[in-house]
């Protein structure tokens, strides 16, 4: 027999449980932050008052969720697929941020655009490229450093993936700017009001593109003949191999999808923040690899969880007027979910055969 | 025996190595013996990591947390900012011993994770302890770091008082010693009772544990005495320097330290000592003679999109880490058993793909 | 044999394993008289291994439990959450009482009793990672279980052989017996460190051991070979050896002649006679060959899709019509 394990379920469904759980789960966010943003004592505001502040907020934890969890994706499709860590995954996001950021000064975009169809167009524009650019990164990176490794001890794809990371970044760094660098935020600063409710634009425009996105790679794995390819590798490579599935093919086709969903976060990096640095993916990387285990490693309906759950943790460290302790609560979180439940919220029981 | 020779002779050849063409020119024996000195903290470094990484397989990401806490105990044990003033040697050990327990605390939560959970939860502890450091600032002072620590002293034996700042030479000889005992300790282990075990559980943890091996406890055991040697190199870091802040400890300086062990040969300790001194020679030296060497070669610059190259203006220390990064990717892929490999070791990365099957089932949970 | 000696030296009541949907073991009662060789069969996938496993300490079982030489080992955890509470008792009774009285004496005191506290929290912690006897005995007086970890069914007096080979290859033949031999050395790092005479006497003691073993097995003067570099058949053997090493009470073999030639196969039946006459060794015996189940066994047990469905003598065994059925499929009997 081999190290594959039969009851593990990759790319498993949700249980029906969970949209009460989740709506109990954020309602409750909602007021933690809403008590932090009354704590705070600079602003001494009134119940009433602290709403909007809150709802802020609360929006942009949903943001950054996002944006987490377009990079735990691929983290957790890579696990799946050929357990493996890819430390660089997180400076595939940094890279994609730069992609469009290079794309949009290239262009001559330095602020927002106000024609709707110019600006429509820019972004499907830079989302495919970055998408496409870091996609083909990935498979590449894939090719060249992992792919011998398959069969390697353990510590070796590892070891190769914290060196690609240091590559990419470095090359980043020597090459283009080792410093802050601005991008235009080509979204217009406007806010949208649903009654009660106030959204701005860009937020809106995350969500939105995050969660489609996310449903269409659930199509996709659910649907398609490759996505079938993926789960039947995921689950027992050498089965899959006898039943025709092209290993190589499935694997490549996984690196792309994962990277590719990591350069559209980038892009969206550069949009929300503005900014971007040789060195985000380090951190994001991190905290989206949190993610991705706190919902259940290999499972992408966990990944995508546990990068909201991640982004409701750093904004609450921030609203507390904690946000320097933002990582060390993240990777405590990391560890406590290691120790005690190491197959995360989703995962399931790991076997191990002997 | 063999060691303290080996060192001794290091302790007279290296200096007067120096002294030779071309490597005179490129500084004094009074630069280079600083240097060496420097150089020692990472070999210190390297041949503790080796005892966690190469000897019992566990990828620790996170290792400079030790380093920077054995700097900081000795901080606390010897500056203004505390008001103790404990003698130099005493807080070699104690630095050690707060490493290992430290090494303790933190690998406990860590150990019962497969291997590459513990890569990263490493990673993170590696993460949050500096950011310790920097952000209860009333015990730490935050980013200015706590300054004026005291030196090492020999209290007039061979008429040595404080090593001050100036002479690099007691230093030298300083982590000379320390790097003897250290690495005599460590190379013993190797094929006693608990090395063995480490290999075992580097091999295939589930039949280690199937052989009564407690897995637990060995993992700690190697976690902490790796963690020892680290804190003992911060002892010694920080009393050269006289001061220690958080930023001296980040992330960079648990990856140099792992790019020194791959490179020099993972469960090698002779590999694992001499590609510390290699790669910190080259960093701190060779880059540099680089850098002067192809500036005055007057390269034209090359553009292309985003990345432009004016190979003449280039710094290439800055490209030490991306050197790091392809030593790493190049030693996994072409010689991942490093430049000095242990004979154990060779045969293990070589490994055929049937092997590598049996060794990846991990025990998940006993 | 006297009465006393045939007293089961492993007792299994209930045994069942389940991975998600799958229930590997279901429900089997299991017990192995001291000085036997019982036989596990069944056909692949019927739970033999798992059933081995479990009782090698590497599965928590689903249900059920394993007694052990007489003391239970293996089983669900009770009142396992319990456990940490344990940590916390002594360091909160030391606040309680300590931190007030040390507050009446001054500030200082006070401070010196919150550390003594919080030291003892990290102590008790120790405790619970490096698990002394005592600790045990104090975790089993508040009724709570934790079922044992391999290594401690090790030192507990089991051995045991993998179905897929499993030494360490990389190591010589002689390393990985002495490996076998690790829960019974003493040797502490500190002793190796400074090379204390008592190290080096240990170790030389250890090395004549092993060639010992090897011999015993019939593998004289491969000690140096490495593991990976040596015959299939003398890996087989090696791991025998190793698992003989730790001296144990109870040798498990999961397939041990598999992909052995007919004679390797006999030479490998006497060896089991050998361990048995020479060493005292009770033996359990998962094994294909039914040569050699009939050849050397007591008694045979027979799993099917996880459960018991036959046990007794292998001649009783082999006319059962069940066991016929299980391992031809329906109708055979007919
Ligand atoms: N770690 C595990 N995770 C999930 N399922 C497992 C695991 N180990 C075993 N199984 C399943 O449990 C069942 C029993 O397997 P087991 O290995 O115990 O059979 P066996 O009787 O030893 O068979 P064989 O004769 O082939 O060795 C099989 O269906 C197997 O797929
Ligand atoms: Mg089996």
């Amino acid at each position: 027999m081999t190290s594959a394990t039969a009851a593990r379920r990759p790319f498993a469904a949700i249980p029906w449980r969970a949209p009460l759980v989740a709506a109990f789960a954020l309602v409750i966010a909602y007021f933690v932050i809403l008590v932090g943003v009354l704590a705070d004592p600079s602003q001494h505001l009134t119940f009433v008052g602290a709403i909007p502040q809150a709802q802020a907020q609360f929006i942009n934890a949903v943001t950054i969720g996002a944006i987490y969890a377009l990079i735990a994706l691929g983290y957790t499709m890579v696990y799946g697929i050929i357990e493996l860590i890819n430390f660089a995954h997180g400076e595939i996001f940094m890279c994609g941020s730069f992609v469009s950021w290079w794309l949009l000064t290239t262009l001559g975009f330095s602020g927002a655009i106000s024609d709707p169809l110019l600006l429509i167009g820019v972004l499907i524009l830079a989302f495919a490229v970055s998408m496409l650019v870091m996609g083909i990164v990935g498979v590449v990176i894939e090719r060249l450093a992992y792919r011998r490794l398959r069969n390697a001890p353990r510590l070796a794809p590892l070891i190769t993936a914290i060196g690609v990371s240091f590559i990419l970044q470095n090359i980043v760094f020597v090459a283009i700017s080792n410093s802050i660098v601005t991008t235009p935020q080509i979204i217009p600063n406007t806010v949208l009001t649903f009654g009660p409710v106030t959204v701005g634009l860009i937020n809106l425009f995350t969500i939105v593109l995050a969660v489609g996105l996310m449903v269409a790679l659930h199509l996709f794995i659910s649907r398609t003949r490759l996505g079938r390819a993926m789960r039947s590798t995921a689950i027992d490579r050498e089965a899959a191999q006898l039943m025709g599935v092209d290993i190589n093919t499935t694997i490549a086709l996984t690196f792309f999808i994962g990277s590719a969903l990591a350069g559209a976060a980038g892009v969206v990096q550069g949009l929300y923040f503005g900014i971007t640095v040789f060195n985000i993916g380090f951190q994001a990387g991190l905290k989206a690899f949190t993610a991705a285990v706190l919902g259940g490693i290999g499972n992408t309906t966990g990944a995508a969880l546990g990068g909201f759950v991640i982004g409701f943790l750093e904004v609450i460290s921030s609203v507390w007027g904690q946000g320097r302790w933002s990582e060390a609560v993240v990777f405590g979180m990391l560890v406590l979910v290691l120790v005690f439940r190491p197959t995360g919220i989703l995962g399931q029981q790991l076997g191990d055969r002997a | 025996m063999t060691i303290v020779l080996a060192l001794a002779i290091t302790a007279v050849a290296l200096p007067l190595i120096v002294l030779l063409p071309p490597l005179n020119g490129f500084g004094t024996q009074r630069d280079f013996v600083g240097g060496f000195a420097d150089a020692g903290v990472f070999v210190l470094l390297a041949i503790g990591l080796n005892v966690v990484v190469g000897f019992a397989g566990l990828l620790d990401l996170g290792y400079a947390a030790f380093f920077a806490i054995g700097a900081y105990t000795y901080a606390y044990g010897a500056s203004p900012f505390s008001g103790l003033d404990i003698p130099f040697w005493p807080m070699l050990l104690v630095g050690a011993l707060v490493a290992a327990m430290f090494g303790v605390l933190l690998g406990a939560p860590t150990l019962r994770l497969r291997g590459d959970y513990l890569a990263i939860v490493t990673l993170g502890f590696g993460e949050i302890v500096p950011v310790v450091f920097l952000n209860a600032d009333t015990y730490t002072r935050g980013t200015n770091g706590i300054t004026g620590l005291s030196q090492p002293s020999l209290y007039g034996i061979f008429g040595i008082n404080g090593f001050g700042f100036t002479d690099p030479w007691p230093y030298f000889l300083t982590v000379l010693i320390v790097i003897a005992v250290a690495f005599s300790f460590l190379y013993r282990l190797q094929d006693s009772r608990v090395g063995r075990a480490w290999v075992a559980i580097r091999e295939d943890e589930l039949a280690a544990a199937s052989m009564g091996i407690n897995t637990i406890t060995t993992k700690l055991l190697a976690f902490s005495i790796g963690a020892s040697t680290s804190g003992l190199a911060g002892v010694f870091y920080a009393s050269k320097l006289s001061i220690v802040s958080p930023d001296q400890f980040g992330f960079t300086v648990s990856f140099t330290v792992l790019a020194m062990v791959v490179l020099g040969g993972m469960g090698n300790i002779w590999g694992a000592a001499a590609g510390a001194f290699i790669v910190y020679e080259i960093q701190s030296q060779g880059l540099k003679q680089l850098g002067a060497f192809v500036q005055s070669l007057h390269v034209p610059t090359l553009a292309l999109g985003p990345v432009s190259v004016n190979l003449g203006a280039i710094d290439f220390i800055n490209f030490q880490y991306l050197l790091y990064g392809l030593a790493l990717v190049l030693m996994m892929l072409l010689r991942p058993e490093g430049l000095f490999p242990s004979r154990r070791r060779r045969s293990e990365l070589h490994a055929t793909p049937d092997d590598a099957a049996d060794s990846a089932d991990v025990l998940v949970q006993a | 044999m006297s009465a006393e000696a045939k007293d089961p030296i492993l007792v299994a009541t209930g045994v069942t394993k389940r991975f998600g949907g799958l229930v590997a073991v279901n429900n089997v009662d299991f017990d192995i008289p001291q000085g036997s060789i019982v036989s596990l069969i069944g056909p692949n996938g019927a739970g033999k291994t798992t059933f081995f496993n479990v009782v090698a300490g590497l599965y928590e079982p689903t249900d059920g439990s394993v007694t052990f030489v007489g003391r239970e080992m293996i089983a669900r955890g009770r009142r396992a959450w319990m456990e940490p509470v344990t940590w916390v008792i002594p360091p909160v009774i030391v606040a309680l009482l300590g931190i007030p009285a040390a507050a009446a004496v001054g500030a200082a005191a006070a401070a010196a009793a919150i550390l003594v506290a919080l030291g003892l929290v990290i102590a008790a912690f120790l405790l619970a990672v490096i698990r002394p006897p005592i600790y045990d005995r104090l975790l089993h007086w508040l009724g709570i279980f934790k079922s044992a970890r391999p290594n401690e069914m090790v030192v507990a007096g089991l051995g045991r052989t993998f179905q897929n080979i499993r030494l360490f290859k990389t190591m010589t033949a002689s390393e990985n017996v002495k490996v076998g031999m690790h829960a019974r050395l003493h040797s502490s790092p500190l002793d190796a460190a400074l090379r204390l005479p008592r190290h080096h006497r240990e170790e030389m003691d250890a090395e004549t051991e092993a060639s010992r073993w090897l011999a015993f097995v019939g593998l004289e003067g491969v000690g140096g070979e490495t593991a990976r570099n040596l015959a299939y058949g003398d890996q087989r053997r090696l791991e025998v050896a190793r698992a003989l090493a730790s001296q144990p009470k109870l040798l498990l073999l999961d397939e041990p002649t598999a992909g052995m030639n007919p004679s390797e196969t006999a030479e490998m039946m006497t060896l089991f006679g050998r361990i048995r006459a020479e060493l005292g060794l009770t033996i359990l015996l998962i094994e294909h060959d039914m040569h050699v189940v009939m050849g050397v066994s007591d008694r045979v047990t027979v799993l099917d899709h996880g459960e018991k469905i036959a046990e007794g003598t292998p001649a009783a065994v082999r006319a059962d019509p069940r066991v016929i059925e299980a391992y031809l499929g329906k109708g055979a009997t007919a």
